[in-house]
């Protein structure tokens, strides 16, 4: 079937004007809560212990809250659920409930102490994909200050569990002294605030009176998109970049016909969700290092840098930048610190797309906007949180199975973004408070450079409905997801280059 | 210019045998995009008629597929890397699912297929939104992937043009929200500038920028581009100056004709031809740094060739002042590189004591330069109460050419060494500068 006008464009041309389509406008408020502290005031000498600390100290009240009311007056056998502060006052075969974080002991589990007291200074073993111990001597563990409690029983294999996640376990203590659950709680889904409720908020604080409101209301346009893409992969190489020019094209307006040109209207920002550098990270091995003869040449070696991505990145950016703004998140692979959260790349980066950063200092939001990984804001209203990805990588080498949508939504439900760091997954020594718990529920949770494009909606218990987005690698799918700021559907439009050949 | 499309296609696809896509020939023809794709068909259907097979066209056709994939399904593309260590299959939990509900995710496609191949396409597709050719060839492409060169000359030979203005015109989604936060003339341009040409960029004219006025930046940058050949040439001579006053002395010297003939070009050929003739004589010095030009540049050459109309009388001094920021900037370098000492000093444009002193007896024998000068050495000494305190002194060394490059002599003429080296006037001189923080 093809529509009527399909081939509008497979005519002469003729003296018909097109008219010049607006874009509708992004209205954009993102929160800094990733940033890091600048220069001298960012310090790495900090334990992580105190990570461990600060989360159970906040997510602790709000799982001991689900607890209280599932298990308040409880009686099994006649004996009522005592609940215990400590993880060391559980006594033997007493019932009992206690919340604690999860820590998993596991044997493939990278373990720096194992390393250091064996004296394996040899080359690490490939990453595994998996932590999971085939013949089964993980164990799962529940700790908080006082001490450890070695947790058994169904609940475990019904509920995923990774280090690092707050949970409330009932049980009692066996002969074995393992901790027998019966049940367990997570602090599930926060406070999710209204649509528009942060910007009338900042937009009351700032001067109380209807006329500028009368403004913000204007940006309410309907109809809006968002356009998310993950993985660009950009390396630089002539050969692989036709899809990329495709996705500008598209974005721009120009490719396609007159009917998706207006759709593309629609779309009022990009965001780019990590890695959109191919090998930007230039770590090299050790050994490659040491074979390199120190080179005669004082400062700078063009030869050991490729600025060939960077600059086709830069292009790219450029050239979609006149005509929609972007948010851009570093991932894995991108020229930023490799620890999370990743602060934003720096624009000197992008010459060209520079332009549209806003002045260093300046509060307002740059049009292009390049942000923190993970990173949050508001858009149209809707409360948005995303990462590159790595959080959530990381939790998949704990877990059983590939299911990315069901660790996304325990993600949330465990209130905590980064459950895994800092044990597997390298991040800066937070010390006065776990930046990776999730105080406000978004309203869209994406995860960049995913394997598959994956969606869903999950709610929690007060009502809260969340949209799920497993964002895929351009690179290896051409797919660019669209997500509607009217009703938060998704769609997908892939780009291919048809070769049968 | 060719404004005939005809004309145009055929002199680009039929004779020098290069693949035109939509997009170029719209930039190439300033027209919409949409009227280029037109002109594709319209040239495609006469030379099909004319001559079967004597060009080939791309089609891109845009869409909804017929077979919607099941997503949401599992994440796992087979991923056959033997990096990882596959443990042995797990069994497959009996995770509660929560219900992700398996409905079909509307979907779009949009696809690139060679004329050959538009119907396998087509049949792919449920319902077809539109159809356009994408791109005409001389011959049947072998590598679609060749596809991209349109777009990357263009970023190249158009990159002057602003994209704020044009793009209506190339029919690009306008958007009146868009804010440059520091599209402000004086900032952003002279910083692109040094990265665009770093190689025929020896002194550190994006330094000037900082300080100079719009009026004397101006000349210098179009001058960068302009006679980026002759500098080229030139400054390498000025090089082998290894003391740093007496190579600003020479580079004064080359540079002044320089300034003068600059002055002169753009005021013979004036306005619009200028532009072009500065952009192609940039683009072929710069090689293989094509891509790095920026539509700023451009700008600002367009920019120049304006006021240049109506200043050529100012432009004498405006020569002057630039040779002054020059000299001023050296200074600066020399600074920066040898003592760390503040750049406030860069304002005076007399040399200070400290810079002059180096000079003297600098003498050639036998091939290789020897000579004294001055340095800053750092001194560590042990104070009363027993804290170590780092003192800079000035002292006296001497020094030789072909002297292995000793600490102190990495420390002050690291730039002049290390730029004879590469071959690569000045380019160090910027390198070191933001190498030092």
């Amino acid at each position: 079937m093809e529509d009527d006008d399909a081939d509008a464009f497979l005519r002469p041309p003729s003296d018909e004007k097109y008219s010049v389509i607006e874009r509708t406008p992004s209205s954009y408020n993102p929160l800094h809560s990733f940033d890091l502290a600048k220069g001298d005031q960012k310090h790495y000498q900090q334990q992580y212990g105190d990570m461990y600390f600060l989360r159970l100290a906040k997510l602790k009240p709000a799982v001991e809250e689900l607890a209280e009311e599932a298990w308040g007056d409880l009686e099994i056998a006649g004996e009522s659920v005592r609940r215990v502060d400590r993880v060391l006052d559980v006594r033997q075969g007493e019932l009992c409930w206690v919340a604690g974080t999860v820590y998993m002991d596991m044997p493939l589990k990278p373990n720096i102490l194992d390393d250091i007291s064996k004296d394996h200074w040899i080359a690490a073993p490939p990453p595994r994909e998996k932590y999971i111990s085939p013949s089964g001597q993980d164990q799962t563990m529940l700790e908080d200050e006082s001490g450890r409690l070695r947790l058994i029983g169904t609940p475990l294999q019904m509920n995923m569990l990774v280090t690092g996640c707050i949970i409330a376990a009932m049980g009692t203590e066996n002969a074995n002294g393992d901790f027998e659950i019966i049940d367990m709680k997570v602090p599930d889904l926060p406070r999710q605030p209204q649509r528009w409720e942060r910007d009338e908020g900042s937009v009351a604080l700032a001067n109380g009176d209807g006329k500028s409101k009368l403004k913000e209301h204007k940006e309410r346009r309907e109809g809006s998109k968002v356009a998310l893409v993950s993985g660009l992969c950009i390396n630089g190489d002539e050969g692989d970049t036709l899809t990329l020019d495709l996705l500008m094209e598209y974005l721009t307006g120009e490719a396609c016909g007159q009917a998706t040109q207006q759709d593309v209207g629609k779309i009022s920002r990009l965001i780019i969700a990590g890695n959109s550098i191919a090998e930007g990270n230039p770590l090299h091995p050790r050994a490659e290092l040491l074979d390199k003869k120190p080179s005669k040449k004082y400062g700078y070696d063009s030869a050991a840098y490729n600025p060939a991505p960077t600059i086709r990145f830069d292009d790219f950016m450029a050239t979609l930048l006149p005509s929609i703004p972007i948010t851009l998140l570093p991932g894995e692979g991108d020229p930023a610190n490799v620890s999370l959260p990743q602060q934003p790349m720096h624009p000197a980066l992008f010459p060209r797309s520079r332009n549209y950063a806003s002045e260093p200092g300046s509060a307002e939001p740059g049009w292009l906007d390049s942000v923190t990984n993970p990173w949050e804001a508001d858009i149209d209203g809707w409360r948005i949180m995303g990462n590159g990805g790595q959080p959530l990588d990381d939790v998949f080498k704990y877990v059983e199975g590939n299911e990315r949508l069901d660790m996304m939504e325990n993600l949330l439900r465990w209130r905590c973004g980064a459950p895994t760091a800092p044990d597997t997954l390298w991040c800066y020594p937070f010390q006065d408070k776990d930046q990776f718990v999730i105080e406000e529920c978004p309203h869209v949770y994406f995860v960049g450079s995913q394997p598959a494009f994956e969606t869903a909606v999950i709610e929690g218990p007060t009502g809260q409905t969340v949209r799920l987005i497993a964002v895929p690698k351009f690179k290896e799918t051409g797919e660019l997801v669209l997500l509607d700021m009217d009703t938060l559907e998704v769609e997908i439009v892939k780009f291919e280059v048809f070769n049968d050949k | 210019m060719i404004s005939d499309p005809k004309n145009y296609l055929a002199a680009t696809v039929l004779n020098d045998g290069k693949v035109v896509s939509y997009r170029l020939l719209s930039r190439e023809l300033k027209v919409h995009s949409n009227v280029a794709k037109k002109m594709l068909y319209d040239f495609h259907q006469r030379q099909t008629s004319k001559k079967p097979g004597s060009v080939h066209a791309t089609y891109l056709v845009d869409g909804i597929p017929t077979i919607t994939k099941a997503h949401s399904t599992n994440g796992q593309t087979g991923d056959g890397e033997d990096a990882y260590m596959q443990n042995s299959p797990v069994m497959s939990s009996s995770l509660p699912q929560e219900e992700t509900e398996e409905y079909t995710i509307p979907s779009k496609s949009i696809m690139l297929a060679r004329e050959e191949d538009l119907q396998a396409v087509k049949s792919k597709f449920a319902r077809i939104r539109s159809v356009h050719i994408y791109s005409l060839g001389p011959s049947f492409v072998q590598n679609l992937q060749i596809l991209s060169e349109c777009n990357s000359s263009i970023s190249s030979n158009h990159a002057h043009e602003d994209p704020l203005v044009v793009g209506k015109q190339y029919g690009v989604i306008q958007n009146s929200g868009r804010r440059t936060g520091r599209r402000t003339p004086a900032l952003p341009m002279p910083i692109m500038k040094s990265k665009d040409t770093p190689k025929h960029q020896p002194q550190g004219s994006s330094k000037s920028t900082f300080k100079a006025t719009e009026s004397s930046d101006r000349p210098s940058s179009a001058e960068n581009s302009g006679r980026a050949t002759s500098q080229n040439e030139s400054k390498p001579a000025s090089k082998p100056a290894l003391v740093k006053q007496e190579q600003s002395d020479i580079s004064k010297s080359f540079s002044k004709p320089n300034a003068r003939m600059n002055k002169e070009k753009p005021n013979s050929s004036p306005t619009v031809s200028s532009a072009p003739v500065a952009e192609q004589a940039g683009t072929r010095a710069t090689g293989e740094d094509e891509p790095m030009k920026d539509s700023s540049e451009g700008e600002q050459e367009a920019e120049f060739t304006e006021t240049n109309k109506q200043n050529a009388i100012r432009s004498k001094s405006q020569s002057e002042r630039t040779q002054e920021l020059r000299k001023m900037m050296d200074e600066s370098d020399e600074e920066m590189e040898g003592t760390g000492e503040e750049l406030s000093q860069n304002s005076e444009p007399i040399p200070t004591p400290k810079e002059a002193s180096p000079q003297p007896a600098v003498t050639v024998s036998g091939g290789r330069r020897r000579g004294r000068r001055k340095v800053m050495k750092k001194k560590t000494i042990k104070d009363e109460e027993g804290y170590l305190v780092t003192k800079e002194e000035p002292a006296w060394e001497s020094f030789s050419e072909d002297e292995p490059a000793t600490k102190e002599r990495t420390a002050a003429s690291s730039m002049a060494k290390g730029k004879k080296a590469g071959g690569k006037p000045g380019q160090g001189n910027i390198m070191s500068f933001f190498g030092k923080k």
